[in-house]
């Protein structure tokens, strides 16, 4: 009989696989799609899954280890234990794989779907490989856990515990032993440290192989493997550890050529997805240009999506404002005249002159603007071409002067 | 945590209480309402303990995920059991909060005490897995 073809077979993978594709495509639906512009962001996004599937993947692992351990006088007899738990492991992990790439699929469909061009390189197909081992790694220790204590309780404590492991990892500064993805923000002129993914793809290999051959040499009262490859074994994995360690926390690297620029009056610089928004852009930005040079004043000179902060002359896009929204597009360049430190309390002049200023934007942009707010001054109202000019230099002036 | 924790042991006592020796005997219906009873018994005593924070929110996550755990033996194979009481605190955790502590209204474990749905949910999930379980036992 073939058993590792029979344990290939009738792995619970197959059973659990539905569950493992309603976990990745539902984390992926429930949460907010900001990446969808971006190839980048959203695989190393959707990397986020393993916090889900990890726990999930290690409980069933747990319950085959369980299922084995019930038959490993027989199993043993066959002497190939290596061979049989990581049969297993494999085929539990191969279908966990494959619902984790299906969900890539989808979100790889999203991406395209929002219009985003393709723009899919070695480092985004490499994303994902980290991810994928790191369940490798807590399949192998489910199922061990469960082989080698033969416990029902083996499933639920073993996902209770790779979720604690890797939330406590995770908020602490051994970070990189989990920290395959999941970013907030955009990820434009950024690109995962591929040394560091590479090291973290060997410590899981090596974890889950370890993990696999405890499981069999603790089985076997130490008889398979011999002493010198388990000593081989822990020894590599702790020097990888230790390698893993000592990286830095900063898991993302400057990624030459992702931001590309256009124009000189402005210039605008877009991440490399977002060029096709560069003409709406333009066309957006004209009135607010033309109204701030109208009042003697220089507009920004630059518009950056990689930009870390608004600055005199150069305005940072975010996610909103890069798709031409109007009023965050005003209040992104009245930001690069008073700068971060300036603060606008209430009733305080700083506040008219923000009013004013934006009033004055608004109304040269076409947005709706409320004409009653008692901070405003009624002259860019009511009064004439001249006036209306003067009070929005002043405010201008005003939102420099905070600046200081 | 601590209830998931507990929660999590609850399949594997029920299905001990449904091995070969427990289906023959004469009353399963009272042996499994027994079990059921000292179950909620610790897991009160459980709530209890964590009531210094808030009493209402302590027994309301406990019933709701001992009714996921009784729910997950009622209906599940024993190999699956475990899981929706484990897995339903990650997923809302994870995927139902979002920036400045927000919630989203589906994670009925998050919510605060005065959410009158949250708790009438957990309370029904927990009447009726416990009545399907003592009903219909632990699936094998």
């Amino acid at each position: 009989m073939n058993i590792t073809g029979l344990i290939a077979r009738r792995s619970l993978g197959r059973t659990a696989f539905p569950a493992f594709l309603a976990l990745a495509v539902l984390n992926t639906l429930l949460r907010s799609m900001t990446w969808r512009h971006e190839w980048m962001w959203a695989v190393y996004q959707y990397n986020f899954t393993v916090m889900l599937l990890g726990p999930l993947l290690a409980g069933i692992a747990g319950w085959e280890g369980y299922r084995l351990a019930k038959a490993q006088e027989f199993l043993l007899s066959h002497r190939r234990p290596i061979a049989l738990l990581a049969t297993a492991t494999a085929a539990l992990w191969a279908w966990c794989a494959a619902a984790f790439l299906l969900g890539l699929i989808m979100v790889g469909g999203i991406v395209a779907g929002s219009g985003t061009p393709w723009q899919v390189g070695v480092q985004e197909l490499v994303t994902p490989v980290p991810a994928l081992l790191l369940l490798l790694a807590e399949c192998a220790a489910g199922v061990v856990a469960g082989w080698l204590s033969g416990s029902k309780l083996a499933p639920p404590l073993a996902a209770i515990t790779v979720f604690l492991a890797t939330l406590l990892l995770y908020a602490g500064n051994l970070s990189a032993f989990v920290m395959v993805g999941g970013a907030t923000s955009s990820l434009v002129g950024l690109a995962p440290k591929m040394a560091t993914q590479t090291w973290q793809s060997l410590f899981f290999v090596l974890t889950a192989a370890l993990v696999i051959l405890a499981g069999t040499w603790l089985a076997t009262w130490y008889r398979t493997p011999r002493w010198p490859v388990m000593g081989a074994a822990v020894l590599a994995t702790a020097a990888v550890a230790v390698q893993l360690a000592t990286v830095s926390p900063i898991y993302l690297e400057r990624r030459e050529g992702d931001v590309v620029c256009h124009g000189a009056s402005p210039q605008i610089c877009l991440g490399r997805s977002y060029q096709h928004f560069e003409p709406h852009l333009r066309q957006a930005l004209s009135p607010f240009i033309h109204a701030i040079d109208k009042i003697g004043f220089q507009a920004p000179v630059s518009y950056r999506q990689d930009a870390h902060i608004s600055q005199p002359g150069t305005a940072q896009l975010g996610l909103d404002t890069v798709t031409g929204n109007k009023e965050l597009l005003a209040d992104m360049i009245l930001g690069t005249y008073y700068g971060p430190d300036c603060t606008i309390e209430p009733q305080s002049q700083m506040e008219k002159n923000y009013t004013n200023a934006r009033y004055y934007l608004a109304q040269a942009a076409g947005i709706p603007s409320d004409n009653d707010d008692p901070t405003l001054d009624p002259r860019l109202v009511r009064g004439s071409a001249h006036e209306r000019t003067m009070v929005a230099h002043q405010a201008f002036a005003g939102l420099i002067a905070c600046r200081g | 945590m601590v209830p998931t924790i507990f929660a999590a042991i609850v399949p594997s006592v029920l299905s001990t209480a449904a091995e070969v020796q427990e289906r023959t005997a004469p009353h399963t219906v009272r042996l499994r309402a027994l079990t059921t009873s000292l179950v909620l018994l610790l897991a009160l005593a459980l709530a209890s303990c964590g009531a210094a924070i808030s009493a209402l929110v302590a027994y309301r996550n406990t019933a709701l995920l001992v009714g996921l755990a009784f729910a997950g033996a009622w209906l599940l194979p024993a190999g699956a059991a475990w899981a929706p009481c484990v897995l339903t605190p990650i997923v809302m955790w994870l995927v139902g909060t979002g920036p400045q502590g927000r919630v989203e209204g589906w994670t009925l474990l998050l919510l605060p005490g005065s959410v009158t749905y949250a708790s009438l949910i957990s309370a029904a999930v927990l009447a009726l897995a416990v009545t399907g379980y003592v009903a219909r036992g632990a699936r094998i």
